[in-house]
């Protein structure tokens, strides 16, 4: 979504301070957009048109607080990419806590869902708005050990097709990009020969690029792709 | 702040969007149900107005569509009347 300054689009991204998030930051900053981002910690990234929250997206008045600041600031949300996510160790369901499943559900299913509450609230202002929930090729490929992210992850993006339906009518979309395995500090905890042995499962066998979701994005939230939602966008070829 | 003002004004911004039938302002004018000329949608988009309204008047955001407002007997989304009196108890 390249633009002009005097047609600058309002990006909100979270989990920005490293990984997918950061990467997508500084793409679209590149672009000419306004980016808010959030994370639990601080942000190095200096740049006028970026805005940090140093905040705990599994908790809601933490988000509401970054909502007040977009209202105030630009009246307005264009973009919403829901990237923030943890992957909890490989555990056999058997095993799995309680605190760590809640603590996965708040911050892979609740976080996400309270984020495009807000931003549907504020984009059926302009009648238009693009929502991204970032998911996991994990989803298809149902791997042994990661019943708790994967089962997060399905959870959002079931959500995430049924909002699609209730939203259409005042312009705005729902999508999901599912990547592949990216070298990311999210993906290093994961045990490198599983990660292999589900990347084998895929048509490109290789660990993804940042520049794959990227481009993703950039079609879904094109104008053009007003038509565009409800779809899972899976990269790698899974 | 005149709550019934704030609800007033929220519908001539949702108006502006209505096509054909658009919501009268009076208390008795039913907000959600058969009844509404409001879709789901457009109900979401009138709360969100409200809300906002609120919070640029008084400085603080008030979540209208909250946890007590859908368990109450009598939604209050049932009328203008039902929800000004709502606001009212949250403020």
């Amino acid at each position: 979504m390249k633009n002009s300054s005097s047609e600058k689009k309002v990006f909100l991204i979270t989990g920005t301070s490293r990984g997918i998030g950061r990467y997508l930051v500084e793409y679209y900053l590149n672009q000419g957009n306004y980016v808010v981002g959030c994370s639990r910690s601080k942000s190095n990234l200096v740049n006028d048109s970026y805005t940090h929250f140093e905040k705990d997206v599994a908790i809601e008045a933490d988000i509401l607080e970054i909502f007040k600041f977009i209202r105030k600031q630009y009246q307005r949300i264009d973009v919403l990419i829901n990237n923030a996510a943890i992957n909890p160790k490989i555990l056999v369901a058997g095993l799995l806590s309680y605190k760590m499943i809640e603590q996965t559900y708040k911050i892979n299913v609740f976080s996400p869902m309270i984020f495009c509450r807000e931003a549907i609230k504020l984009m059926c202002r302009k009648k238009f708005g693009r929502i991204i929930n970032i998911s996991s090729m994990a989803v298809k490929h149902e791997v042994l050990g990661e019943s708790l992210y994967t089962s997060s992850k399905s959870a959002l993006t079931a959500y995430t097709k049924v909002i699609s339906k209730e939203i259409n009518t005042y312009g705005i979309t729902a999508n999901i990009i599912a990547p592949s395995a990216i070298p990311t500090d999210l993906s290093a905890n994961i045990d490198q020969e599983a990660l292999q042995e589900v990347l084998s499962r895929n048509a490109i066998k290789s660990l993804g690029e940042m520049k794959d979701v990227s481009t993703a994005i950039d079609f879904v939230i094109s104008e053009d792709s007003s038509s565009i939602t409800g779809q899972v966008i899976y990269l790698g070829g899974v | 702040m005149n709550i019934l003002n704030v609800i007033f004004d929220a519908i001539d911004e949702v108006n502006l969007g209505l096509d054909d039938v658009k919501m009268e302002k009076n208390e008795d004018t039913v907000i959600f149900g058969t009844e509404s000329v409001l879709d789901s949608m457009d109900l979401v988009h009138f709360i969100s107005l409200i809300e906002e309204k609120i919070e640029d008047e008084s400085g603080n955001y008030v979540s209208i569509a909250d946890e007590n407002a859908m368990s109450l007997e009598v939604s209050p989304f049932k009328t203008v009347k039902t929800l000004n009196e709502y606001i009212k108890t949250l403020l």
